[in-house]
């Protein structure tokens, strides 16, 4: 306790005398004080906080994991419906062919070079794409069927 | 009778007057075809009206009443005009006509004498009647002229298709079972027949123009999803497919001369050769109207060329088995329009509802051999292989244009390649969702490449990366020792070879994708090409865009993803952009990526590792004098020197297309966020124009601070610059400064990153709890100065910061 702080600066409030040990207590309350707010208290919040994210990362992380496993983010049916469906192929592969989330990244990349550069080859279903986008309403994704 | 000529007076003096005005106004400047577009457009739009669709439908109607009769030439002129109406305003016109087709139980004549004119047409060349016409008159019965197409059964099918485009149900089920007649005349079985019909006459331009618009309309016919369904049974009930079957086993012409130019398909020279040939050859455009967006400007220059019919009726009336010569590139150019026609339609056929789906995969089975897509396939697939040099990206961006300076890139030519991928695509999902005919599932799997028959992805690692890397430098050697041929004789023997086809396949896997699309409720299944830059999305591009999704709901989900995409895609172009338009050694070198990090994390590694065995002060000098096992100093310094630079060269390599790459995007993000804001304050904006006007100048000074300064303080483009500049102070000053480069590492690795982001997220709440520290110490301070005075050391307390 001595050594933490602006203790670590001024000499210690432990006298040693003929009597004994001389204690000045002010000295005592204010290394204490100073240990608690400094040392424990700040230095605790400081890490708690990092912990804290890093575990809310992981966890994040680990629910996205969870999250792909179980859904279609596409479509958002879940896993466990498509793989119990006999007329739909397995999960892995809707999700991978079917309603692959890349796909609809890149399909998006496509209508945007479609329309900067070849505006007179778009089609009718990519137009109303284009509009849907321009107009931020994502209702032409899969998951808005009913 | 009358009311007929009286229309057709009508357009044509409104014609003659407007085009005569124009004259007179313009003089020298009139432009005759633009005048004359203009012209047409505007009668067009003036027929437009209820009244005019009106009295057009009765003439149509009424063309076959006993009581009066006119000429067939009428029924063409007023079917043309119908036509352009409907090229012109689809959709109203197609609504007007249906309401007159319900209301007016006489519409049956209109569709008895369409029935009559086709089946007529079907009889007389099944009875080989029809055959010297056609090759007698080719050039005068097809020559299209100003206001109309004289091959009338051209011009009815075109007129069926145009009535039930654009996805009009309805229109198509009406053409199916026309209900007020006493029995429906059946056009699509019409349609079907006349087009087997005409198969066997294809080398004929009017049978080819004919057959053409067949496949139009029957495609028009499946086009769409399960509402189509009826149509689309009937179709394939036809045996649609099997006409399908027979265009696509259909051969291209060959040249019995054995020069190695003329081996090459003649198709292939018609690209090569920036299409000269045709151009010299040729008149009549109308076989090429439906492919307007690869080859418009081929028609301008059709247009400044044209020769007299006569010359055009001894081109092209030619017979090939009779052993007469051929028009080689004119036909084998037809023959690749009416397979991408085929394949259209085949894709359409395996669209509908379940059951259609069924029985239309059925049917292809049975008629479609994999061995004709394999044919067509390699066919396509060696021919854009050897004219693209490999560069098959390159092509790939203009593949729905064209740019008449770099007829190189022409896209067309891989067309019925991507069609039949489609079409493999569409028979393996069916083959994995109802596992029925092993055999076919199996010879068509042998033309799949390996990552879509095992569903395994592509996967890029250094290893891969390297072996890569040396069989394109092998590959450019080899390039420019032998400059590049094409041998089409070889690439035939290769056909068999299904190891090749799966090899090629795997280029359409690559650059195509499907994704389906929610429209009027319905799930519509869309194949789309892969842009070059989609592909070179690293992992942790792709992590890092995974960790910024909303995913509370699934619809939320789509919502984040789409405003999310936007980054990613510029951030993915301009990656591309910097690899792409370098020199072809800058291609290369900015190509290998991963090869390069995974040697600049190495380098790190083994010039730290040796820093820190080197220096000691028993060997001398604790800072100047490091000896590697026993090394001299000179080449201790020397290994670390030649590291040093390898590591500089490297950090261009992957350091400075992130620096620039962060630049644009750091610029993008603030345009975005900038034209956001406009958007959500456009009318405030619009009020205040006068004063926005006089500020733009300031406004100016002050976004592009701003941007600088986002620059500035960007820690992606610090960290970059750090890294940049322990690089060259190692080299120039101490290799102590190789030390930083440790943190590159840390940065690469996810494990670390995650620990270093666990630290730089919460950097507000971090950087609070340390002001508050600061403050709690100057509070202790104070204190202690106050009241503490003698605990000081030596009584030495003269302020507080001593």
């Amino acid at each position: 306790m001595k050594n933490s702080g602006i203790g670590n600066y001024i000499n210690t409030g432990y006298t040693i005398t003929d009597d004994g040990i001389k204690i000045d207590y002010e000295r005592l309350l204010f290394d204490n004080l100073e240990f608690l707010l400094i040392a424990l208290l700040l230095i605790a919040i400081i890490s708690g906080i990092i912990i804290d994210k890093f575990s809310e990362l992981r966890g994040r992380r680990e629910e996205n994991i969870a999250d792909a496993k179980s859904s279609c983010f596409i479509c958002g049916r879940e896993s466990k419906d498509i793989d119990r469906d006999l007329n739909s192929p397995s999960f892995d592969f809707h999700v991978k062919l079917e309603h692959n989330l890349w796909d609809y990244v890149y399909f998006i990349a496509f209508l945007k070079f479609q329309e900067e550069y070849n505006p007179a080859g778009i089609s009718a279903i990519e137009k109303y794409v284009i509009d849907k986008i321009n107009d931020n309403d994502p209702s032409w994704f899969p998951s808005y069927a009913q | 009778m009358i009311y007929t000529y009286k229309v057709h007076a009508e357009v044509i003096a409104i014609a003659a007057k407007n085009i005569e005005t124009a004259r007179k106004e313009k003089g020298e400047h009139f432009d005759e075809d633009e005048e004359v577009n203009m012209i047409r457009k505007r009668i067009l739009n003036l027929y437009d009206t209820e009244e005019h669709v009106s009295a057009i439908f009765k003439l149509l109607c009424e063309s076959c009443n006993g009581s009066y009769t006119y000429s067939d030439d009428v029924f063409t002129i007023i079917c043309y005009f119908m036509n352009n109406l409907l090229e012109v305003r689809p959709t109203t016109v197609q609504n007007k006509l249906m309401v007159l087709f319900e209301k007016r139980a006489y519409s049956q004549k209109f569709f008895e004498q369409i029935y009559n004119y086709l089946n007529s047409h079907c009889h007389k060349l099944n009875s080989g009647n029809f055959i010297h016409v056609y090759a007698n008159d080719t050039a005068t019965v097809s020559s299209a002229c100003y206001l109309v197409d004289q091959n009338r059964e051209r011009q009815m099918l075109r007129l069926i298709a145009l009535m039930c485009s654009r996805l009009n149900y309805k229109m198509k089920d009406y053409m199916a079972h026309q209900k007020y007649s006493d029995q429906s005349f059946g056009l699509v079985q019409t349609v079907i027949d006349n087009c087997r019909s005409l198969i066997p006459y294809m080398h004929y331009q009017v049978t080819y123009d004919t057959l053409k618009e067949c496949l139009g309309t029957i495609l028009e016919f499946v086009d769409g999803d399960s509402r189509s369904d009826h149509n689309t049974q009937k179709v394939v009930e036809e045996g649609v497919v099997s006409i399908c079957a027979g265009i696509l086993d259909l051969h291209f012409f060959e040249s019995s001369v054995s020069n190695q130019e003329d081996i090459l398909d003649p198709l292939l020279r018609v690209i090569e050769h920036n299409f000269t040939a045709i151009k010299s050859c040729s008149e009549e455009i109308s076989w090429i109207e439906n492919s307007t967006h690869v080859l418009s400007w081929m028609k301008n220059e059709f247009k400044n060329e044209r020769v007299s019919p006569q010359a055009r009726s001894n081109e092209f009336a030619l017979l090939p088995h009779d052993g007469e010569k051929v028009q080689k590139i004119r036909a084998n150019f037809r023959i690749t329009l009416l397979k991408q026609k085929v394949l259209e339609v085949i894709l359409e056929l395996t669209n509908s509802g379940d059951l259609v789906t069924k029985n239309a995969f059925l049917t292809i089975y049975s008629e479609l051999d994999p061995v004709i897509l394999r044919k067509n396939y390699i066919f396509q697939s060696e021919m854009f292989k050897g004219y693209h040099k490999e560069k098959y990206r390159t092509g790939l961006l203009n593949r729905g244009m064209i740019d008449p300076e770099k007829i190189t890139q022409s896209g067309f030519i891989i067309e019925i390649g991507y069609l039949i991928f489609y079409v493999l695509i569409k028979i393996h999902e069916f083959q994995l969702k109802h596992r029925s005919d092993r055999r076919y599932r199996k010879q068509i799997m042998r033309l799949m490449p390996e990552e879509v028959r095992n569903d395994v992805p592509f996967s890029q690692n250094t290893f891969v990366q390297f072996t890569e890397l040396c069989e394109d430098i092998y590959k450019r050697i080899k390039r420019s020792w032998s400059g590049s041929s094409i041998n089409f004789e070889k690439s035939l023997n290769k056909i068999n070879n299904d190891v090749l086809v799966s090899k090629y396949m795997k280029f359409y896997a690559d650059t195509t994708s499907q994704i389906e699309i929610l429209d009027d409720g319905k799930l519509i299944p869309y194949t789309f090409i892969l842009l070059p830059y989609c592909r070179l999305a690293s992992d942790e591009q792709k992590e890092e865009f995974l960790q910024k999704l909303d995913r509370t709901s699934p619809q939320v989900k789509c919502e984040s993803l789409m405003q999310e995409s936007k980054f990613l895609i510029k951030e993915m172009k301009t990656d591309y952009l910097l690899k792409n338009n370098s020199t072809e050694v800058g291609k290369i070198l900015l190509k290998y990526n991963v090869l390069w990090k995974t040697l600049f994390i190495s380098i790190i590694w083994a010039i730290n590792f040796i820093i820190l065995v080197s220096y000691s002060a028993k060997h001398g000098d604790r800072f100047k004098d490091p000896k590697l096992f026993g090394l001299p100093v000179t080449a201790t310094n020397a290994i670390m020197l030649i590291l040093g630079i390898i590591l500089l060269i490297l950090w261009i390599l992957i350091c400075v297309p992130v620096i620039i790459n962060e630049v644009l995007m750091v610029i993008y993000k603030y345009d975005n966020e900038r034209l956001r804001k406009n958007k959500s304050e456009g009318l405030i904006q619009r009020g205040n124009e006068l004063q926005e006007t006089a500020t733009t100048y300031s406004k100016y000074i002050y976004h592009n601070t701003i941007k600088l300064f986002k620059i500035m303080t960007d820690v992606v483009i610090i960290y970059m610059l750090l890294l940049g500049i322990s690089i060259i102070l190692g080299i120039t000053w101490t290799p102590f400064f190789y030390a930083f480069l440790v943190t590159y590492v840390i940065v690469q690795s996810p494990q670390m990153n995650s620990l270093l982001k666990a630290i730089w997220e919460p950097k507000v709440a971090l950087a609070a709890t340390i002001v508050l520290m600061l403050l709690l110490f100057y509070m202790l301070v104070i204190l202690a100065y106050y009241a503490f005075e003698n605990y000081y050391p030596d009584n030495d307390c003269f302020s507080m910061w001593t």
